[in-house]
């Protein structure tokens, strides 16, 4: 399993431990379409509709142009809105850190 | 001069066995491709025709467009096929029509008990892929009295439905998959 | 050097008996005439259905040299379709996956012959069985571990109990016990399909409505040979039948070759220009198969009741045909269902229907006292009309199911297509399992219990 490296911040802190719980388990080699995390390339144009667009689809479900579905809170019903967007916030992080 | 003629009738006889088979170019006989090529040529198609299923069919009408659901009992239900059911139909009709390959979908947490691992590959294949995601396993084993090669892959948790209709349903043998998780494998034999 | 010795004239004789008796099986055996009695090579009788064409051998065994796969072939030729139809449990492909060699080796399930020995009557059972009853031990032995309740339940019980079958499960299955567990035993509102030829005919791919328009033709316009006798009789069925109805007039049946030759006594192939699915039925059952030369492979006279192992009224017909059934010219829809069938079968289920609960609904329907489809007639379950689907169901053609093997035996074949119409699924497991019921055509409450929904009951709802 990759080493998912950790961030200053109690933030990322809480959203790497939600986001390994949950969202690693497609993110993390690309189960079902899923992007992978710290894919760059996959990522730009996603974080380029902005972060309230990424919240929304994290937290609602989303069904992509090729048929691929992001399940409401990545199938995990116990995540908070709050959660789900600290998971997010984290995901972003991993692919935009240099 | 007798030794002559008869090297001559030997290249003459070999030229025309020999010539037909390159001048027709059979290459397709020839054993170019590796059993694990072609499992995992197979294993692809296999895996990218039930994605196709799974994205366009059952997720499109049953989850976004809501227009047809999904049922284990799809006939008396009046309803869609479950992909992994749709595996398994492509599976059994395969095996009624050739004995060059086989496959099947297999979990060490079946609901239907028949679908454990049996052979000492399918259990150790479904062990290694559950603690190594991400990676196949290949083995080779005699089954009667055959000796195939035989390589397993991993099939993930990969929509909210895999992962509820197997946690719930009443024969399941192990109820806290989640999304990702590995939940079985794909077993492709080629005999050898 | 030969000589004359006092052996001689045996060795004579011993020559010519030789002689005679190989030519003797090889007449028989290679014999002009296909129908040729080819009793003394039969190794033994063959089981019930498959004994109306054992003297055609090449049916099943298709040559002098036939192999277990080709044999095979021949089993799937005439069974493969139903076996397809009733989802089998069991098909070959699950045993021809390698990782299933080691189960194989045990009972080779790849072939029919491996449960269906033929030839043996001392040791065919129902069903054509000709292994134990313990069979299903072979590779469920450890059933108890995944369904508790099944512990101490004798090795031989599986399927002689009602509750599973090797091939058909299709009502046996633990969901559909627990969708009908809780069904009353008798739904009087329940109603049988209608015929509905007459709706659909013009969506029929193969109906020949170009030649039989569905307008009534009358006697005037009937033509037939000037050597051929008309009675009034036969006009009189005629004009009160269904053809004279639907634009099948004299030449609709008796003329049915592009020469124009009048047929006197038109075959079953006849009928199928307009009733292909009903014929099909017919030969695929115990009534026409002996007719069915494309797979047999040979032509046979058509199955007599005498030759029939169950007992027959000594009155019946010589052979079996469309018509015998269904009455020549009149083709009478109320008289075929009850009254064609007991004029023929003689066995203690046939004639205790006349007194049984189902013909008195049956009475009441046709004496107009009841609704269509209230009624109960022999056909009802042994020929019951069924949906088959046309272009993946944009209409259904209630058609008569002709082959009575589709819902005889084992006889949970039933209880989809015919019982469940009118009644619970519980009650329907007790009666069909109940041999005193069969016996007086299900006249009195099952007094056998299957525990089959109990036990999915109590897992889907414990303690309830």
């Amino acid at each position: 399993m990759a080493d998912y490296p950790e961030f200053d911040g109690e933030a990322l802190q809480q959203g790497r431990e939600i986001w390994l719980d949950t969202c690693e388990g497609c993110h993390g080699i690309g189960v079902a379409g899923a992007p992978v995390a710290g894919d760059h390339k996959a990522w730009a144009p996603r974080i380029g509709q902005g972060k309230e667009v990424l919240y929304e689809h994290a937290i609602d479900g989303f069904f992509g142009p090729g048929g691929t579905m992001m399940p409401a809170r990545g199938g995990n019903e116990q995540l908070s809105e709050h959660e789900v967007q600290l998971a997010v916030d984290y995901m972003v992080r991993l692919a935009t850190d240099k | 001069m007798k030794h002559l003629k008869k090297a001559t009738l030997a290249m003459g006889l070999s030229t025309a066995l020999v010539l037909p088979a390159l001048v027709l170019g059979d290459v397709s006989d020839e054993a170019k491709f590796s059993p694990k090529q072609m499992t995992d040529w197979l294993h692809l198609v296999m895996s990218s025709d039930r994605t196709v299923y799974t994205r366009l069919i059952v997720n499109r009408l049953q989850n976004k467009e809501k227009v047809i659901k999904a049922s284990e009992h799809f006939e008396d239900d009046k309803a869609l096929v479950l992909p992994a059911q749709m595996f398994r139909f492509g599976a059994e009709m395969v095996g009624e029509q050739t004995d060059d390959f086989s496959y099947s979908l297999l979990s060490e947490w079946p609901i239907n008990k028949q679908n454990a691992p049996r052979t000492e590959v399918e259990k150790a294949g479904l062990a290694y892929i559950a603690a190594n995601k991400g990676e196949n396993y290949y083995a080779t084993e005699e089954l009667g009295g055959t000796t195939y090669f035989t390589a397993v892959y991993a099939d993930m948790a990969v929509a909210p439905a895999c992962v509820s209709c197997h946690n719930d349903h009443k024969d399941t043998p192990r109820s806290d998959f989640k999304l990702g998780d590995v939940m079985g494998g794909v077993v492709i034999r080629v005999p050898l | 050097m030969f000589m004359f010795g006092k052996n001689t004239v045996y060795w004579l004789a011993w020559v010519a008996l030789t002689g005679g008796l190989v030519a003797f099986f090889l007449l028989r055996l290679f014999a002009e005439n296909p129908e040729e009695d080819k009793t003394v090579f039969l190794p033994g009788h063959t089981s019930d259905g498959h004994y109306q064409i054992e003297l055609a051998c090449n049916a099943c065994h298709t040559g002098p040299y036939a192999d277990r796969d080709a044999m095979q072939q021949a089993c799937e030729g005439c069974h493969g379709a139903a076996l397809k139809e009733a989802k089998d449990d069991h098909p070959k492909s699950k045993f021809t996956d390698p990782r299933n060699a080691d189960r194989i080796a045990v009972l080779d399930a790849r072939y029919c012959v491996t449960c269906h020995v033929e030839h043996r009557p001392e040791i065919t059972g129902a069903m054509g069985v000709t292994v134990p009853a313990d069979v299903c031990y072979l590779c469920h032995a450890d059933i108890a571990e995944d369904r508790p309740s099944h512990e101490g339940m004798a090795f031989d019980t599986c399927a002689s109990a009602g509750c599973h079958n090797f091939h058909d499960n299709r009502a046996l299955y633990e969901d559909f016990l627990v969708k009908h567990m809780d069904e009353a035993a008798t739904d009087i509102e329940g109603r049988l399909l209608q015929a509905n030829l007459r709706d659909i005919v013009e969506q029929l791919p193969d109906y020949p409505l170009d030649q039989h328009p569905l307008n009534p033709v009358d006697l005037a316009a009937q033509q037939w040979p000037a050597e051929v006798t008309v009675s009034e009789e036969i006009t009189a069925d005629w004009l009160a039948s269904g053809h004279a109805a639907s634009g099948v007039g004299c030449n609709g049946c008796h003329v049915a070759t592009e020469d124009g030759e009048w047929l006197e006594s038109p075959s079953h192939e006849v009928c199928a220009s307009c009733h292909r699915g009903e014929t099909d039925g017919f030969l695929a059952g115990r009534h026409g198969m002996r007719l069915d030369v494309e797979k047999i492979g040979q032509t046979l006279p058509a199955m007599q009741p005498a030759s029939a192992r169950l007992p027959m009224k000594s009155t019946a017909g010589a052979e079996l045909s469309c018509q015998s059934c269904h009455g020549a010219h009149r083709y009478d829809t109320v008289a075929a269902p009850v009254e064609a069938c007991l004029s023929c079968h003689d066995d203690e289920h046939s004639k205790a229907y006349e007194q049984s609960p189902h013909a008195a609904l049956w009475l009441a329907e046709q004496q107009g006292e009841a609704e269509a489809g209230s009624g109960v007639s022999c056909a009802s379950c042994h020929m019951p009309r069924f949906d088959r689907d046309y272009f993946w169901g944009t209409f259904t053609h209630n058609q008569v199911q002709h082959n009575q093997s589709a819902n005889l035996r084992p006889n949970e074949k039933m209880i989809r297509e015919v019982c469940l119409n009118c009644h619970g699924l519980p009650f329907t497991l007790d009666a069909l399992a109940d041999p005193q019921l069969i016996q007086n055509n299900f006249s009195t409450p099952p007094t056998v219990h299957v525990d089959s929904v109990d036990l999915a009951r109590e897992r889907a709802a414990p303690g309830t």
